[in-house]
């Protein structure tokens, strides 16, 4: 069985390699479940057609990597190695990659995970919290006597 | 179809929890201070215990890579070291070969997993405690020696709460819908509860200090005895026992403001000898029950009930040899809780200048151990990994024995399980007190020339060692008390002996990760050294380096 089908949430359907879609935790568990025979699709009913083009063009691009160990705990912290081809990949906008993360976190990919999570960090990395609130649509909360004191919870980060 | 197509686009706070703690995971501090300057939401995930663990386990890494690297590069041929090289440079030689990493805490979590009553660290805390940079204020008030210190913690909203029921219908609902509403905020920001520090001191008063603005609420003055030697807050912090220079005892009610009960050992029994019996330390055993340490060695029980008749009511429970600078109160292990309280404690452990630590059975009526330190015993802590730490050293650095130490004992056996290294080199004056952090699994040590140590609970090793600014007047013997509040803000409050209390707080400045290189140099050099820092190192190498974890696992046993 080189080749599965994934139907998305909106009724699309998609063959893949089955290497690829075995990336996903959660096909792979389901495959092993089912015992599938290749024929019928396997539903994905958390992920739009949009987003499971996405994951697969992912997987596709990643199947051959090879499984890195858990050193990755500690290598993976320098944050802004992201080779172009992740980068490209992450070049969507703010709504696509949220339900990208879903996605991943759903269908239980963990480098696509990580890579996305990493790439919304780096969009806050180094903005202000008047620049997160804005590049996210986020209103503030806090009433004038919270926002004080946060203030001052936090205000070593004011790098004079 | 994209995403777009939905009536609204995913937004990130509606990302679960899980999702949101993974990328702030891969923040540094300074972005996840203003990250939690955006809304409630980001504050409380950015202050989440999981992404400071991250952040904690990330820091030690940068720093750990940071103090080997050089050493390593002057090292490049690693063939030519000596055997004697120290351990940080010999792991990261290995760390060429070996490609197998273990995460950072394996050894603290390898090693707390030997005490499952251990709870949770506050990883943010503990960050806090480990790279922050300390200031200090000094509050004045008291006119003689601070002799001790403890904390209250008090919700305000719960005081105001009962006027507030006694206004009509309409109003009670108003306040009603406010407090509901408040309720989140009251988590969260716990802006309406405030810590109090009530200090017991030499000169006869008792001050109440709202401890996060260092403003003095109320003076209590004590009447008897005039002159107190020896005081401790109960653990309620609602009462204290005093100890007077020429034997009086006395318990006060801190809320009331007055003196309870109060007795004198001057003509007792118990303390016959031609000495006056100067009270050196005190505590109580439980509501009824005082302890008293005098300077003759006499270690003497007062049960309080008994008013004024004090002669019979006095018990000689033990005798040391010098002194008894410390009692305490040992908690009972609760062994189908796997923890232990000091609910009905019955065992006593008091440390004196004779070198020795005893634990006595109060109930029993026996000495159930008696251990020789071979340092002037001067206070214990009790860790709640089982264990017992005990410290002291000499007096105004002359007397026989100079030894400056910090041990740890098996509290079951009263057996020495370890030693903290280079304790003297730190502090070459006494270590007067300790004080520990379960919040953050940190004991706090305060030594005579000023210095406060951070030390690893589990591991027994040590995190940070920081001398912080000599007082502005008085000798080396100034501290007196050190007692360290762990709730809200962190600070360490020491008393003094001339009457102030100084207050440090640390505070994060840029963290090490902004700062290549420079971080642990500068840091070096003001004797901020970190066995923690080392370990980890170590144990991110597996038992390969043998160097490291023989003297780790040496220190603790299992």
């Amino acid at each position: 069985m080189s080749q599965i089908k994934l139907q998305s949430s909106d009724g699309r359907e998609f063959t893949v390699d089955a290497k690829a879609a075995k990336m996903s935790e959660t096909i792979k568990n389901m495959l092993e479940d089912l015992g599938g025979d290749g024929e019928n699709a396997i539903p994905v009913p958390n992920v739009t057609g949009a987003i499971l083009e996405k994951v697969i063009q992912y997987c596709l691009h990643h199947k051959d990597d090879v499984a890195k160990p858990e050193e990755d705990e500690t290598k993976a912290k320098k944050q802004e190695d992201i080779d172009s081809w992740d980068a490209d990949f992450c070049r969507v906008d703010q709504g696509t990659l949220f339900e990208m993360i879903l996605a991943a976190n759903y269908l239980d990919i963990k480098p696509m995970l990580d890579l996305t999570c990493k790439t919304v960090a780096n969009m806050i990395r180094g903005k202000t919290p008047d620049e997160i609130r804005k590049l996210f649509n986020i209103k503030s909360d806090f009433s004038p006597e919270e926002e004080e004191q946060v203030k001052k919870e936090n205000d070593w980060c004011e790098e004079k | 179809m994209t995403s777009t197509d939905h009536e609204q686009p995913l937004h990130l706070l509606s990302l679960p929890d899980e999702i949101l703690v993974r990328i702030l995971q891969s923040l540094d501090p300074p972005c996840l201070a203003r990250v939690a300057r955006c809304c409630r939401q980001l504050r409380r995930l950015a202050m989440d215990n999981l992404v400071w663990s991250k952040v904690y386990d990330r820091a030690l890494t940068v720093a750990s890579t940071r103090t080997s690297t050089p050493a390593a590069a002057s090292n490049a041929n690693p063939m030519n070291s000596s055997s004697t090289t120290n351990a940080a440079v010999r792991v990261e030689n290995r760390a060429e070969t070996r490609s197998n990493r273990s995460n950072p805490k394996s050894a603290e979590r390898r090693l707390s997993q030997a005490s499952p009553a251990h709870g949770t660290i506050d990883w943010r805390s503990r960050y806090i405690w480990m790279f922050g940079t300390f200031s200090s204020k000094e509050l004045v008030g008291h006119t003689d020696a601070v002799l001790q210190l403890g904390f209250q913690r008090k919700s305000e909203q719960a005081d105001s709460d009962n006027p507030d029921s006694d206004d009509d219908d309409e109003e009670m609902s108003l306040n009603n819908s406010f407090n509901d509403n408040d309720n989140d905020k009251e988590l969260e920001f716990d802006s309406r509860s405030s810590e109090l520090l009530l200090s017991g001191s030499a000169d006869g008063t008792i001050r109440v200090w709202d401890a996060l603005s260092g403003v003095c609420r109320r003076t209590i003055d004590i009447p008897t005895p005039r002159q107190p030697a020896a005081m401790r807050f109960s653990d309620r912090l609602d009462s204290a026992c005093v100890g007077g220079e020429t034997g009086e005892l006395a318990v006060v009610d801190v809320e009331a403001g007055q003196t309870v009960t109060s007795g004198s050992l001057a003509r007792a029994s118990a303390t016959q000898g031609t000495r006056t019996p100067t009270v050196t330390s005190i505590c109580m055993l439980n509501r009824t029950t005082l302890i008293a340490g005098l300077v003759s060695g006499a270690v003497v029980l007062w049960d309080t009930r008994s008013h004024c008749s004090q002669a019979h009511a006095t018990q000689l429970l033990l005798r040391h040899e010098g002194s008894v600078l410390s009692v305490k109160p040992a908690p009972t292990h609760n062994s189908s809780q796997q923890s232990y309280s000091y609910e009905l404690p019955n065992e006593l452990v008091t440390g004196s200048r004779d070198t020795t630590v005893r634990v006595f059975d109060v109930r029993a009526n026996r000495m159930r151990a008696a251990v020789r330190t071979g340092f002037i015993v001067r206070d214990t802590a009790f860790l709640d990994t089982g264990r017992l730490a005990v410290t002291g050293g000499p007096y105004l650095s002359r007397g026989a024995s100079d030894v400056v130490a910090l041990d740890f004992y098996d509290y079951a056996t009263m057996s020495r399980v370890a030693r903290a290294k280079d304790v003297c080199a730190r502090s070459s004056a006494a270590i007067s007190s300790l004080s520990v952090d379960s919040k953050t699994n940190c004991l706090l040590t305060s030594s005579w020339s000023g210095g406060i140590g951070l030390w690893n609970i589990a591991t027994g090793a040590s995190m940070r060692s920081v001398v912080l600014p000599k007082p502005q007047q008085g000798g080396e013997n100034d501290t007196l008390s050190l007692a360290n509040l762990a709730l809200g803000p962190q600070r360490i409050f020491r008393g003094q002996l001339d009457g102030t209390i100084q207050v440090f707080s640390p505070s994060l400045t840029l963290p090490p990760v902004a700062l290549p290189g420079a971080f642990f140099a500068a840091n070096m050099s003001d004797s901020v050294y970190s066995d923690e820092l080392r370990d980890m190192v170590a144990s991110r190498f597996g038992s390969s380096s043998v160097t490291i974890n023989s003297r780790l696992s040496g220190m603790f046993p299992r």
